[in-house]
C-alpha cells in the first residue's frame, strides 16, 4: 500500500472527469474504487493498472452504473417514505396521528373555501422554501465533489434529485388538481364537495411532504444530501 | 472455476454473507476479499457488483455510511436488521440449491449431503 503521487491522483481524475458523470454517489465510489487499487500496486505499474479498470469502467457503463443507481435510488426513497408512514399509524404515535387529523378536519370545517386555499398556498409556499434550503444545502455537499474530480459537469446526488423531482410531482399535481379550473368538468373549487376532498388530498399531500422531508433527513446522515 | 453466470445467481448472498462476517466493507474491499478467499479463482466483476450493492441498498438490506479517507470520501455497506434475516435464509436457500444440483450431478449420493 502506497500513497499516489499528485501527478498520479490528477491523471486517475481527469480520467474520471472524462466520464461526464453527474452523480456524486457513483463518482465518489469509482474513484474510491480507482484511487483504492492503485494505492495496492507499484508506481511503475501505474499506467498499466489505470488502462486496466479504464477498461472495466468504460464510459458506457458508468453510464449505465449511474442509471440503474437513479432508479434504486427512486425505490429506496419510495420504500423508505413508505415505511416512515407506516409508523405514523403504529402505538403511541397513532395518538399523535389521530390528534392532527381530528383539529385538521375541525379546522377545515370552520373555515371558508377561500381561507382552505389560502392555508392550501401558504403550505405549499413553505414546503417549496424548504426544497429549495435542502437542494442548496445538499448542493454545496457535491460542490467540493466537483472540485476535488475538477468535472465540467453539474455534479448532484442522485437521492436529492430523486426528491426534488418526487416533491415537484407533487407541487404540480396537487396545483393542477386545485388551481388550473374548469379542466373539462365544473369549477371544483365552487363545488359543494370541495370542503372534503380538499381535506383528504391535503392530508395525503402533507403525508407524503413528512415523509419525504424525513427521508431526506435520514439519508443526509449517510449519503451525499 | 469462474464462470461469471454461476457467480451473478450468487452474488447477493456472497455479499450478504461478506457483510455478516466483517461489520463494514466498501465496494473494491468486497472483490479483494472474494479474490483473497478463493485464491483468485473467483473475482467479482465491478460491473455487477456496484449495481448489485445498490439494489441491496434500495431493498433496505444494506445500510450505509460515508467516511473521509485521505482527501477522499469512502462508501462503507454494513447490514440492517432486515439484511441479517436475510443473510440466513438466502444461505439455506443457496445450500438447498447446491444440494439438489449434486443430486442432479451425482445421483448415487445421499439426500442430505451438504457441501
Amino acid at each position: 500500500m502506497r500513497q499516489l503521487s499528485e501527478q498520479e491522483l490528477d491523471q486517475v481524475k481527469r480520467a474520471i472527469a472524462a466520464k461526464e458523470l453527474t452523480s456524486a454517489e457513483i463518482l465518489l465510489e469509482i474513484y474510491d474504487h480507482y484511487v483504492s487499487h492503485l494505492e495496492s500496486v507499484e508506481s511503475l505499474k501505474f499506467e498499466e493498472e489505470l488502462f486496466e479498470l479504464e477498461q472495466k469502467f468504460k464510459y458506457s457503463h458508468c453510464h449505465a452504473l449511474q442509471a440503474k443507481f437513479l432508479q434504486a435510488s427512486k425505490k429506496e426513497i419510495f420504500n423508505l417514505q413508505w415505511s416512515i408512514f407506516k409508523t405514523y399509524f403504529t402505538w403511541p404515535r397513532i395518538v399523535a396521528t389521530a390528534v392532527f387529523v381530528a383539529i385538521l378536519i375541525f379546522v377545515w370545517n370552520t373555515i371558508d373555501s377561500q381561507t382552505q386555499i389560502k392555508a392550501i398556498v401558504l403550505v405549499t409556499i413553505i414546503c417549496i422554501l424548504s426544497s429549495i434550503g435542502f437542494y442548496i444545502n445538499s448542493f454545496r455537499k457535491a460542490r467540493g465533489f466537483k472540485k476535488l474530480i475538477k468535472s465540467n459537469k453539474t455534479i448532484e446526488s442522485s437521492y436529492a434529485s430523486t426528491i426534488m423531482v418526487q416533491g415537484m410531482l407533487m407541487q404540480s399535481l396537487f396545483h393542477i388538481l386545485f388551481f388550473v379550473p374548469n379542466l373539462g368538468f365544473a369549477n371544483i373549487i365552487e363545488s359543494e364537495y370541495f370542503g372534503p376532498i380538499s381535506l383528504c388530498i391535503f392530508f395525503i399531500y402533507i403525508s407524503l411532504t413528512l415523509t419525504l422531508i424525513r427521508a431526506w433527513k435520514i439519508k443526509s446522515k449517510t449519503a451525499l444530501i | 472455476m469462474s464462470n461469471n453466470n454461476l457467480i451473478k445467481g450468487s452474488l447477493q448472498t456472497i455479499i450478504l454473507k461478506l457483510l455478516e462476517e466483517n461489520e463494514r466493507m466498501y465496494g473494491y474491499e468486497i472483490t479483494q476479499r472474494v479474490k483473497e478467499l478463493t485464491e483468485g479463482e473467483i473475482k467479482i466483476t465491478e460491473g455487477a457488483l456496484y449495481p448489485a450493492l445498490h439494489k441491496l441498498e434500495a431493498e433496505g438490506l444494506l445500510s450505509t455510511e460515508i467516511q473521509q479517507v485521505d482527501n477522499r470520501v469512502r462508501k462503507y455497506y454494513s447490514l440492517t436488521k432486515d439484511g441479517q434475516k436475510e443473510v440466513t435464509s438466502k444461505m439455506s436457500e443457496l445450500q438447498g440449491f447446491v444440494e439438489n444440483l449434486q443430486r442432479i450431478l451425482t445421483p448415487d449420493l445421499k439426500p442430505g449431503f451438504n457441501i
